[in-house]
């Protein structure tokens, strides 16, 4: 990057009388010569300095960290078994058509991600259902959770219809968690399956994205797949097959 | 050792390097009137070649922890961050051992960048609608990996404070290149 010539200034004075010192330099280096001792001990000092305020910052960070210890919040996933044909991938593209229109969904068994008792997400039964996959991890989940109580507790929502959500990626170190605190805090209304480590129900789903909502009619098959934020009303639109 | 210990070590770290770019600001600005900031700032410009080596070495250590040992996996952005940080590092280290002062001149425009870059990138974990309303099943710049140390310290913002201070220090007056 530089040039030899360029390199390091003097660190010591240049000795007096030297011939090639000219006025200028002489008088440099008489200031290097007042500032150099100070230099060395500054350039200690602050190396001190920085050692003990990160030794302090690491003593405070386990001591913090111990104190605080880790919440036991129950386990947040459990195995997942998928009867049936696992549903396609949805296109990241709104203008493709969804191959999974229209094909029977499959049927989840696990439990219950609030206290592990087995459930079942049973597509069909002669009721619509909406699935709902959601991850604590996610802003836009974080953002449309409330929203939706907010559409199930209302007038909004058909009442035939069964929603019931999926917590899914789920992973302790991440934010927003446990997953299952979460939810209850937001007050989710119905029941919710814990996806597996290897979120076995999203893929059989064919999750693209978070959140992620799948729509069945009463026969089990595919009406609608969503994926993304959504206002109340297009939830509604979305439920009532006028949304795109 | 958990994670959260690592995060609020870097964190803190994070927090230390704020008050290092303010006080090396402040300094800067009352030396002409003050002998006392002139100290400081004549203290701090001798060293500044190590320590700045010393703030991307941090940077490039906690990043790589983040990422090879909790298993945090890094986003487009935080990609470009470590293109921006990784070098500085070896260039940094050698500029500090050759004592090349002109070394500046190719940090401040790389650190620049990673800085504009950082700051895009925390912008868009607070305000997620800047990027999509998805949260990609693969992976989102959006995603915090950390939101409870101090509420507001996440990854993108370490290595904003991280530039900063590397700018801060390379920038200091050198006897070999402002006089």
């Amino acid at each position: 990057v530089s040039t030899k010539s360029k390199k390091p200034a003097p660190r010591r004075p240049a000795p007096p009388g030297g011939s090639s010192s000219t006025k200028t330099e002489a008088a440099r280096s008489n200031q290097n010569a007042a500032r150099a001792p100070k230099r060395r001990i500054g350039g200690v000092t602050i190396g001190l300095i920085i050692a003990a305020v990160v030794v302090v910052i690491a003593v405070v960070a386990v001591v913090a960290t111990r104190q605080s210890g880790n919440t036991s919040a129950g386990a947040q996933t459990y195995p997942v078994t998928v009867t049936g044909t696992a549903l396609p991938t949805m296109p990241d593209s709104t203008s493709t058509p969804d191959p999974a229109i229209g094909l029977p969904a499959p049927t989840l068994t696990g439990q219950s991600l609030f206290d592990g008792s087995a459930m079942k997400i049973v597509p069909g039964g002669g009721h619509p259902t909406l699935v709902v996959f959601v991850a604590h991890w996610c802003p836009h989940c974080q953002h449309e959770v409330p929203l939706l109580v907010q559409w199930m507790n209302s007038s909004q929502k058909p009442a035939d219809l069964n929603v019931v959500a999926v917590s899914t990626a789920n992973d302790l170190s991440d934010v927003n968690s446990p997953a299952s605190a979460w939810l209850k805090r937001e007050n989710w209304p119905t029941p919710v399956m814990a996806d597996s480590s290897n979120n076995t129900a999203a893929n059989a789903f064919g999750l693209p994205g978070y959140p992620y909502l799948v729509l069945l009619d009463g026969n089990g098959k595919v009406v609608a797949r969503t994926s993304g934020e959504m206002t109340l009303d297009q939830v509604t639109s979305f439920v009532n097959g006028t949304s795109k | 050792m958990p994670t959260r210990t690592f995060e609020l070590f870097f964190a803190l770290l994070a927090l230390v390097a704020i008050v290092g770019v303010v006080g090396l600001l402040v300094a800067r600005l009352l030396a002409p009137r003050s002998d006392r900031a002139a100290a400081v700032v004549h203290t701090f410009a001798g060293p500044a070649l190590p320590l700045a080596t010393l703030v991307a070495a941090t940077c490039m250590a906690g990043s790589l922890y983040f990422s090879e040992v909790a298993h945090f996996i890094p986003c487009t952005l935080c990609w470009y961050q470590r293109i921006a940080m990784y070098p500085l590092v070896v260039i940094l280290a050698i500029a500090a051992v050759r004592r090349d002062h002109a070394i500046r001149y190719y940090v401040v425009p790389l650190a620049s960048i990673g800085a504009l870059i950082s700051l895009y990138h925390y912008l868009v974990e607070w305000f997620p609608k800047a990027e999509t309303g998805i949260c990609s099943a693969t992976l989102p710049c959006s995603l915090k990996w950390f939101d409870d140390v101090f509420g507001f310290i996440s990854v993108p913002f370490m290595a904003l404070c991280g530039f900063a201070l590397i700018i801060s220090l390379v920038t200091l007056p050198s006897e070999e290149i402002d006089q």
